[in-house]
């Protein structure tokens, strides 16, 4: 009795997905976007995972909204939170319901980390209806981690730095000041 | 050969001086930029940036003090030393900031910023500060106008020395009799367009969504990028990041705008619409365009990407009107262009990257008056051929005003167009070299070279040091067009060989 009640959990299971047509989001693995870039004829019209920090702004139009996802080295860790050059950013353009959209409230900037979402939908290589943009056309967005605050302290080695330019150019001026007001060579 | 004289070193010393506080001068925009955001670390970057700048340049005119007038060849080597030592000071800002892998990369995004190419090694663009942003908006911008038109607009009075400045930096049209005054000119039209581009973008982009302050930044910046023909734009994902027909529409009409004569846009200015149907260089974009446009559009057909006709049109016209004016703004991924496009769709932009758009504007590339001058000196000389030996024949082209096309003038476009052809033969043999697709290397070699700036994913901050290099003196030599540089290079081998 128990063996069948296992099998009819399972059996309902599998009907239930096959009845949504989709793999649940946390049990796919996501897809980078330099894979949808080189594969872009391959993945066109499927359904696709992809996470990265939200960056820049979102925009609202209408019903939807346009947002930007980078996957890159410095979505965990941005330059200016004390990252190392590890290359160029790389993301992808999403395309949301508006609602979905506003889940995100930090986007990355020098000021911020945004928060790292996870993008459920279509992958678009090239939409008649968006202008032939390649995008992910957004079902779900999930926050994964709160984007934070990057605090900016001057390092004391630049002010010394400057200090020590500044004088230089100041003692310079005034020796250009004194040249000027002699006869040319 | 003469061998300069130590006057000679100290004319140049002192001018070159001068152009440098000019770059000083700019790094203020940045810096207020800075202080106005709060940015207090990019506000001692840029600091210690001017303060450099400072020294170099009032320390090179305390110690170089002269009032002898420039001559033409000082004029040039004045030119080529002060753009190269720019690059260096300029970088400075970029290399405090830790966005760059090394001062090298700094340099480059400084060249490319002035030459108004576009291409950029600054990693992590994304998180960069308003305050760099400023900066590398301010570099393009400036560098359209030309850092020398700058400097004569603010730092000279009207001098000899002015106007060999004014034509070693690439310009030679003289708007009004005075050179200062259309230095002055130059930077009048500029303006202009900049706060009317500035307010038509900055609505765009507030009416797509972004908030106020960055819908206006971004309005600002896009602009500068685009009149200059520059290319930078605010984020990693360049024009692609607004998703809108209506911004792309009037990045372009700018972009074209920038990439047209400053002498035409005066002509305009001063009521004579004639000339934008008579003019050489507008025929002659006209026609190289209508035929490339055909060769994308038939490669792209073929390949089968975009089967909507509309957005087929307007991912192909935005592309080819970019590459053409060597703006380099671009509405697809960089490595779009190997694997949608394909070789001849590249092969087409490639060729309207080598075209490039009018001379004496802020775009690169051989220019449209050469290549509609060797097309007149072609259709001669077959007119020649089938004539009888007693005919007289006259060639004769508009530009402003009617112009005999004379012997010395063919000579001097088809020396600059064969420099041009090598170093673009130069540059994708060097890329070829170093193990990339003979397209690939090609094109991203000669966007390099004629100061375009559209990327199809071979530039990279981790590319090998000999590429960075060479791309930083195709920059510079293909803004240069060459001449100031030949002019400096004459100049080294004088002072070995010289009597």
């Amino acid at each position: 009795m128990a063996r069948w009640s296992i099998i009819r959990v399972v059996g309902a299971a599998l009907c239930l997905l096959l009845v949504s047509g989709a793999t649940p989001a946390h049990a796919a693995a996501a897809i980078s976007s330099s894979e949808l870039v080189e594969e872009a004829e391959q993945w066109d019209g499927e359904r696709v995972v992809f996470e990265g920090e939200a960056i820049g702004d979102v925009m609202v139009r209408g019903e939807q909204a346009w947002l930007h996802v980078n996957d890159d080295a410095y979505a965990e860790l941005p330059i200016p939170a004390g990252a190392s050059p590890q290359g160029y950013n790389s993301g992808h353009a999403v395309l949301a319901p508006a609602v979905e959209a506003q889940r995100v409230t930090t986007f990355g900037s020098y000021r911020a980390r945004g928060d790292i979402v996870r993008v459920t939908g279509i992958f678009r290589a090239a939409d008649p209806r968006h202008g032939g943009d390649m995008l992910i056309e957004a079902e779900r967005i999930e926050v994964l981690e709160q984007g934070f605050v990057i605090e900016h302290a001057v390092p004391r080695w630049k002010l010394a730095l400057l200090a020590v330019f500044a004088t230089l150019a100041g003692g310079v001026y005034v020796g250009y000041r004194h040249r000027m007001s002699a006869p040319p060579r | 050969m003469i061998r300069p004289r130590l006057e000679d070193h100290v004319l140049i010393a002192s001018y070159t001086g001068r152009v440098v506080v000019g770059v000083g001068l700019l790094m203020c925009a940045p810096l207020l930029t800075a202080l106005l955001f709060a940015e207090w670390e990019v506000a001692v970057d840029f600091g210690i940036g001017i303060s450099l700048c400072v020294v170099v340049g009032l320390g090179l005119q305390a110690l170089f003090s002269t009032r002898r007038e420039l001559r033409r060849r000082h004029a040039l080597v004045v030119v080529s030393v002060a753009w190269l030592l720019s690059a260096a000071l300029g970088a400075t800002p970029f290399w405090l900031s830790g966005h760059m892998g090394s001062w090298l990369n700094g340099i480059f995004d400084v060249m490319s910023g002035l030459t108004t190419t576009g291409l950029y090694l600054i990693e992590d663009l994304d998180h960069v500060s308003y305050g760099l942003s400023m900066w590398r908006f301010v570099l393009t911008y400036a560098g359209g106008m030309g850092i020398v038109v700058i400097a004569l607009t603010f730092l000279f009075r009207g001098t000899v020395g002015a106007y060999q400045l004014y034509v070693g930096e690439g310009k030679d049209e003289r708007l009004l009799p005075n050179v200062v005054e259309t230095a002055r000119a130059i930077a009048s039209v500029s303006l202009a367009w900049l706060v009317v581009g500035t307010a038509v973008l900055s609505a765009l982009a507030l009416a797509l969504g972004q908030p106020p302050l960055r819908a206006v930044l971004h309005g600002l910046w896009v602009f500068m990028g685009g009149f200059s023909t520059g290319g930078f734009a605010p984020q990693s994902y360049n024009t692609f990041w607004y998703h809108s027909a209506a911004f792309e529409a009037a990045s372009i009409a700018i972009f074209f705008a920038g990439s047209l004569n400053f002498a035409l846009h005066w002509a305009l200015w001063r009521g004579e619409r004639t000339e934008i149907r008579r003019n050489i260089e507008v025929i002659s974009f006209a026609c190289t365009f209508s035929a490339l446009f055909g060769v994308v559009s038939w490669s792209l057909a073929r390949a089968g990407v975009y089967p909507d006709a509309v957005v087929f049109f307007r991912k192909a016209f935005y592309l080819l009107v970019s590459a053409h004016t060597t703006t380099g703004f671009g509405t697809i991924y960089s490595r779009t262009f190997v694997v949608q496009w394909g070789p001849a769709a590249m092969l087409g932009i490639i060729a309207a990257m080598i075209i490039g758009a009018s001379a004496c504007s802020t775009a690169g590339g051989i220019k449209g008056f050469r290549v509609g001058l060797i097309t007149k000196v072609f259709f001669e000389d077959i007119r020649r051929m089938i004539s009888p030996d007693s005919a007289v024949i006259v060639e004769r082209y508009h530009h402003i005003r009617e112009q005999v096309l004379s012997e010395r003038a063919v000579r001097s476009v088809l020396t600059i167009t064969v420099a041009f052809l090598t170093m673009h033969a130069i540059q994708t043999l060097v890329g070829v070299m170093n193990g990339y697709p003979v397209v690939e290397a090609m094109f991203e070699g000669i966007s390099a070279a004629s100061n375009t700036g559209l990327s199809c994913g071979v530039l990279s901050p981790t590319m090998p040091v000999s590429m960075r290099a060479v791309y930083i003196v195709a920059m510079w030599l293909g803004r240069m067009e060459f001449v100031s540089v030949f002019a400096l290079v004459g100049w080294g081998i004088a002072m070995v060989r010289g009597h």
